[in-house]
């Protein structure tokens, strides 16, 4: 018996906004809080929500700073959460697929 | 693992699309592709007086023929102009970008570019300095008995200007940009076969390098301006 791809999914990854997190510090070595929220479309408290749990995961680091009085957040992925991407994405085109795929 | 409901292949296709979305978003956010096509094509551009009014050097003239002896002739100053104006170049650029990037929120991985370009204007100033000095008719190069005719290819992959196509197919990988990857192969063909469009000054002129300078130097410049129209840098990110 195999196992359906939907079964394999991370419940942490496998959501709109925390794979869009992932997504973006993917392509970028470090991300700001604010490009997130913008993109995401998110409220900060909601966005807060999301990193909490990737961080807690180890999927994302998130460093707190300051640009003169401004205070930065910025968040980059982890070799964990470089992983957990690329699985979550292989993942779902695997789902996709075998829905796609033809009845025999 | 999941104990939710299995997802439909609808909701796997919008979340992967949504991904794929946002990545592209943040690639073309990061994007400033006409910079350094607007730079390195000045470099090519302030290229010309320096090496109009350089001392020139001969080096390594072979056997006299009927009309003369054939000799190596360089440019003094082109021998330092060319590493210099590159690693100020990438330099800038690199500063550019982190800037930019920056004022957007994003921190960019053009330093692989800063490090990429050093590393080629270093193997191709050795080369140059190399190729200057070997010796006119037959060659031995790592075994291969190499003629003068053949030895073309060699003088011009030891060019400022290859090492200028590189580094922009560097800069495509890092952009992840398919059309400046394509235009760095059009721009390193030219520079290769080389391709002059029927303007060639003669060899004894003190403007033989005008032809090569004037259509490398254009090509990067209309590039830029290319790139420039579809990017919109006038736009500043703004948060």
């Amino acid at each position: 018996m195999t196992i359906h791809p939907s079964n394999e999914l991370d419940d942490v990854v496998h959501q709109r906004v925390r794979l869009g997190i992932l997504a973006i510090a993917h392509e970028a070595r470090r991300v700001e809080f604010g490009y997130l929220r913008t993109n995401l479309d998110l409220t900060g408290g909601n966005l807060s929500q999301h990193i909490s749990v990737l961080e807690s995961a180890g999927l994302i680091t998130v460093e707190k700073g300051y640009e003169g009085k401004r205070a930065r957040t910025w968040v980059s992925l982890t070799k964990a959460g470089n992983i957990a991407l690329r699985e979550e994405i292989a993942q779902l085109k695997r789902l996709i697929g075998q829905i796609e795929k033809p009845k025999k | 693992m999941t104990t939710d409901p299995a997802p439909s292949g609808k909701d796997a296709r919008q979340l992967l699309a949504s991904s794929q979305e946002l990545i592209e978003r943040v690639r073309q956010n990061q994007r400033a592709t006409w910079f350094p096509l607007f730079v390195l094509s000045a470099a090519t551009f302030l290229a010309i007086p320096i090496l109009r009014f350089s001392q020139r050097n001969v080096t390594n003239c072979g056997a006299p023929t009927g009309q003369g002896f054939v000799c190596h002739v360089y440019s003094v100053w082109g021998v330092w102009y060319w590493p210099i104006a590159l690693v100020v170049a990438y330099f800038g650029i690199s500063i550019f970008y982190i800037r930019r990037a920056h004022a957007q929120g994003l921190e960019t991985r053009i330093r692989n570019f800063v490090i990429a370009g050093i590393h080629v204007v270093v193997i191709v100033t050795a080369m140059g300095y190399w190729t200057v000095h070997l010796p006119l008719g037959q060659v031995n190069i790592l075994g291969l008995h190499m003629q003068e005719h053949s030895l073309g290819l060699i003088h011009r992959i030891a060019a400022p200007a290859f090492a200028i196509g590189v580094s922009l197919m560097v800069l495509a990988w890092i952009e992840h940009n398919r059309r400046l990857f394509y235009m760095a192969i059009v721009y390193l063909a030219i520079v290769l076969i080389p391709i002059s469009f029927g303007w060639n000054v003669s060899q004894s002129s003190n403007w033989n390098f005008l032809p090569r300078l004037i259509i490398q130097g254009t090509i990067l410049l209309f590039a830029g301006i290319g790139f420039a129209i579809t990017q919109r840098p006038l736009r500043w990110p703004t948060k």
